[in-house]
């Protein structure tokens, strides 16, 4: 316990000699550098503070802008319900005024149909949809046109509010590089000091050397962070990016055809040259570049041409190296590394592919989308057990017709490349559609379900596919997939909108499903020029196929919706003047020598049969004919044999012929309204299928 | 075995400073210096102060990725809010705009029982209840593609027109969430944890560089002194140095 511990210091003459003041000047050297780089920190610092700032303050301006283009939208939509409701009115007293049995009640009916008249003129003149493009009749997505419109300054704001978090994580990435070379530059001074007390040559050399070392690469590093300075989000090419993504934008979540997306494609492409690192841009880049090469109109979609794929691919990759890593993305790209990999037969590709759907089941939770393509990718690989578990589990998570529609889709171009898997594709169909739709387990083996005809049964708005059966029970399912391939031969894809399980059908007899893709779909459309294929599935087993083409040019959608009506029309043809809401509407070709109207007639409680419903359309041609037709056609109309209009019972169907032209006319009595359809045109045109798809088209429309 | 350009010893006297507790303690005898402990100490502290800046740099790096993941996580918070905002907005809207469309529906279907009452004895007034009430219908069916959210269902799976339709808020809530391809891939409660797991991470890495730095200063010590508990200082600051660092590499890992 006597044992005292001194600790002694090297004597001070130790420490003096020329190495020390080579030292001394290197350690002044690595105090400037330090300084110079502790400038630089506190510099970007702020620099990522500001924009950090800038971000939160953009953040609360988006979220304003948001409910300020709510409330504009809200605004102009409460000025078109106005003006609806005020069209509506006077279409409604005029029909009163003209079934008026009075003078007074006329003249009562005659002065609120003025009221009504001008109510509406000014409604109109202060609504601000109806002198653009975005009125329901002309945006098929109404309102999105609308309201994609009014939040251009949200999706700009968004733009600039991204540029202002990658600035503040740029910056404080560079002032993490710049503290550890500050660190870096203290061990140096630490090591070349301590050489200072080591009387060892080589020991104090080695220590000196490290910290000189190290002093070289603190300042090659300041020198590289000082010549690339973390660039500003407020620049006039940050502004532009995030105007050219508002565009695209906008662009997107209004299109409906190629071109429109074309067009979205243009304005991303503009944003990502603009500012490369613009994560959002490059994603929604590469979801317009699939849509625009796409055929297809459902959410989901599987195919598109090999440059779109390479394009789209390009920028995905992109925007998940920017950081956009989410399930959606991983999943996309997987699919496009699979359709790669099926196009160029590389299993490697789909090995890669599958590895991307573990992923995105990681990632995504319940999403049955990735669980679909993972067990596509098993399938693709030939491990057949695991795909079968895998699409049951898929099915499992799966809740929309649209997934299912998917997963079939995508077995269908895995057969085009790879057809020597047919069996086992078609095996893999038979067990999704049972498993979503059911099948049942004690069905009679004998139980027959068959196709009535060799072609399915277009129509311009509608398909149909007859179909006999015998010794069905209810519990018996059968379902009808429907499937379409372009002109171009994009592909076979399943129309999800028109494939259905038929209703419970029992014992033995027929069963014709029709289903109208023009009420079904959104946005509304009719049916395109191209290949068509009912399959027609017995308890998850496909039991007949029917094909057709179609050749429609009567192919533009037409909704008529006040009347609860719509049609297919020629895409040339444009909305007549003197339009009554609610009560007359029509389009016809430039010259005015063809096309088609609706009316509706409110009919209270009469009970008009065929021929009190033939009297009325009479009654109506001769009243209205020579205002809404080339010329005035015959009185009396011809009924034409097996009557169809709009599925519904006790209709009437004519024909009439004026000078030059001929019209035919169907109509039908629905919740006391008297509705009547006709197409009008020279008599040359009726010697074509035109005008008679023209007229097949009219279909009920309760959207 | 000393330095060949030593130079000469000061004028002055240096007296050792004396760390004892005992001032009239024994002076221990200086033991000449041990060239093998001393090189294999500054190898050691050379290596720590590398690894301390490495780690600092790592520190350093973390924290800036933390502070990546606050922004984002605000990021995705703000559009989480935007979009629910929105959503909001949007049902409000449909709901305002229903109560109407069904003041116009329920208009039309108690004037047509008020109609049907007087079929037989009245039957002007008839017509002219049911052509009002068919008004109402009209105008109802003309606000229908006003709706975003939820479109009433007109006829409920029957022919009839259905007299008291009803709105299913959190159908249309859920209907718009579902339909938005962003709102499914916010995730800022993730993001959060992540940065506070950043944070966490970085913490402790501060902590590695600090025993580091102990390190350093034991081992600077242990370089300085002569007598022999410098085994014991090198010791400490060797086992701290590669404890910290060891520390520092599995932190690190882990973050990778």
């Amino acid at each position: 316990m006597t044992d005292v511990v001194t600790l002694e210091i090297l004597d001070e003459d130790e420490l003096r000699d020329s190495f020390s003041r080579r030292v001394a000047l290197l350690i002044a050297v690595a105090t400037l550098v330090a300084a110079w780089v502790a400038y630089q920190h506190a510099a970007v610092t702020t620099q990522s503070s500001r924009a950090a700032a800038t971000a939160h303050a953009l953040a609360v301006d988006v979220l304003g802008a948001t409910l300020r283009s709510e409330q504009a939208a809200a605004l102009e939509l409460d000025r078109l319900q106005a003006q609806i409701q005020q069209e509506v009115n006077a279409a409604n007293l005029l029909q009163q005024w003209a079934a008026a049995t009075d003078d007074a009640t006329a003249a009562e009916l005659d002065a609120r149909l003025r009221v009504s008249e001008a109510l509406a003129g000014e409604v109109a003149d202060a609504t601000h949809i109806a002198a653009r493009d975005d009125t329901p009749e002309q945006d098929p997505l109404f309102p999105a046109r609308l309201v994609a419109r009014l939040s251009h300054g949200v999706f700009e704001g968004e733009a600039l509010e991204d540029a202002a978090i990658h600035e503040s994580a740029e910056a404080g990435s560079r002032a993490a590089t710049l503290a550890g070379v500050l660190a870096i530059l203290a061990v140096s001074v630490y090591l070349m000091g301590l050489s200072l007390t080591i009387q060892q040559t080589t020991a104090r050399r080695a220590l000196a050397a490290i910290g000189a070392g190290l002093v070289i690469l603190a300042s090659g590093w300041a020198i590289a962070a000082a010549l690339a300075p973390v660039p500003s989000a407020e620049t006039d090419r940050v502004r532009e990016a995030a105007r050219a993504y508002a565009d695209g934008q906008v662009a997107y979540q209004t299109a409906v055809d190629r071109a429109d997306y074309d067009e979205a494609v243009g304005h991303f492409s503009r944003a990502v040259e603009v500012r490369a690192d613009f994560a959002a841009a490059h994603d929604a880049l590469a979801a317009a570049a699939f849509a625009a090469g796409s055929p297809q109109h459902s959410s989901l979609l599987s195919i598109s041409t090999p440059e779109a794929v390479e394009l789209s691919t390009r920028h995905l990759q992109q925007a998940i190296d920017l950081g956009l890593r989410n399930a959606l993305n991983v999943n996309n790209l997987g699919w496009h590394t699979l359709l790669i990999g099926l196009e160029s037969d590389s299993a490697a590709h789909v090995r890669q592919s599958l590895a991307l759907f573990d992923e995105a089941i990681d990632l995504g939770e319940e999403d049955p989308i990735p669980r679909y393509n993972r067990a596509l990718a098993l399938t693709a690989l030939g491990r057949l057990p695991e795909a079968r578990a895998a699409y049951l589990g898929a099915v499992t998570a799966s809740t929309y017709s649209d997934e299912l529609a998917g997963a079939l889709t995508d077995l269908e171009i895995l057969v085009r490349y790879r057809p020597d898997l047919a069996p086992k594709v078609q095996e893999m169909k038979d067990l999704i559609v049972g498993a979503f739709w059911g099948t049942n387990p004690e069905a009679d083996p004998m139980a027959a379900v068959w196709a009535l005809d060799d072609v399915a049964q277009l129509f311009p708005a509608e398909v149909q596919a007859g179909i006999g059966y015998e010794g069905l029970v209810p519990a018996d399912t059968v379902a009808i997939i429907w499937y379409f391939n372009d002109l171009a031969q994009s592909g076979w894809h399943v129309l999800p909108e028109i494939s259905v399980r038929a209703p419970t059908l029992e014992g033995d007899n027929t069963h014709y499903e029709l289903t109208s893709l023009l009420e079904n779909s959104v946005p509304a459309r009719c049916l395109e020029q191209g290949d068509y294929r009912a399959e027609i599935y017995l308890n998850g087993r496909m039991v007949d196929r029917i094909d057709d083409s179609a050749t429609f040019t009567t192919n533009v959608p037409t909704t008529f919706r006040e009347m609860a009506i719509a049609a297919c029309r020629q895409s040339e043809w444009g909305q007549v003047d003197g339009v009554l809401g609610g009560a007359l509407d029509g389009y016809s070709s430039p010259g005015g020598d063809r096309g088609l109207y609706v009316m509706s007639l409110q009919a209270p409680g009469r009970d008009l049969g065929p021929e009190g419903i033939a009297a009325a359309v009479d009654a109506f041609i001769e009243a209205f004919g020579s205002a809404l037709l080339p010329a005035l056609p015959d009185p009396l109309g011809a009924p034409v044999d097996d009557p169809y209009f709009l599925q519904w019972d006790d209709v009437a169907v004519l024909d009439y012929w004026y000078d030059g032209g001929q019209l035919r006319a169907g109509a039908a009595v629905r919740d006391d309204v008297l509705v009547i359809g006709l197409v009008f045109g020279s008599s040359r045109w009726w010697e074509t299928d035109e005008p008679y798809d023209a007229f097949e088209s009219f279909v009920a429309y309760d959207h | 075995m000393g330095d060949a350009r030593r130079t000469q010893p000061s004028r002055r006297v240096f007296r050792p400073r004396r760390l004892s507790l005992r001032r009239l303690a024994r002076r221990r005898a200086i033991k000449p210096p041990n060239w093998r402990f001393r090189p294999a100490v500054i190898t050691l502290i050379a290596a720590t102060s590398l690894f301390g800046a490495t780690v600092t740099w790592a520190a350093a790096d973390v924290a800036a990725r933390a502070s990546e993941y606050d922004g984002r996580y605000v990021r995705d918070l703000a559009q989480r809010e935007q979009i629910g905002t929105r959503i909001a907005a949007v049902v409000a809207y449909d709901e305002r705009l229903f109560s109407t469309y069904r003041s116009h529906i329920r208009a039309w279907s108690l004037l047509s029982a008020e109609a049907a009452d007087v079929e037989t004895s009245d039957p002007v007034l008839f017509e002219r209840l049911t052509l009002e009430g068919l008004g109402h219908l009209a105008v109802a069916r003309g606000m229908r593609p006003l709706f975003r959210a939820q479109l009433p269902a007109l006829r409920d799976g029957s022919p009839a027109i259905d007299a008291d339709p009803a709105y299913d808020h959190e159908g249309a809530v859920s209907f718009l969430e579902l339909g938005d391809p962003r709102l499914g891939q916010l995730d800022p409660e993730s993001l959060k944890a992540t940065a506070q797991g950043l944070h966490r991470t970085s913490t402790e890495l501060v902590a590695v560089v600090i025993a580091l730095v102990a390190a350093l200063f034991l081992l600077t010590l242990a370089q300085m002194i002569r007598n022999r508990v410098r085994l014991l200082l090198a010791a400490l600051g060797a086992l701290l140095s590669i404890g910290g660092t060891a520390v520092a590499l599995v932190v690190w890992l882990v973050v990778m």
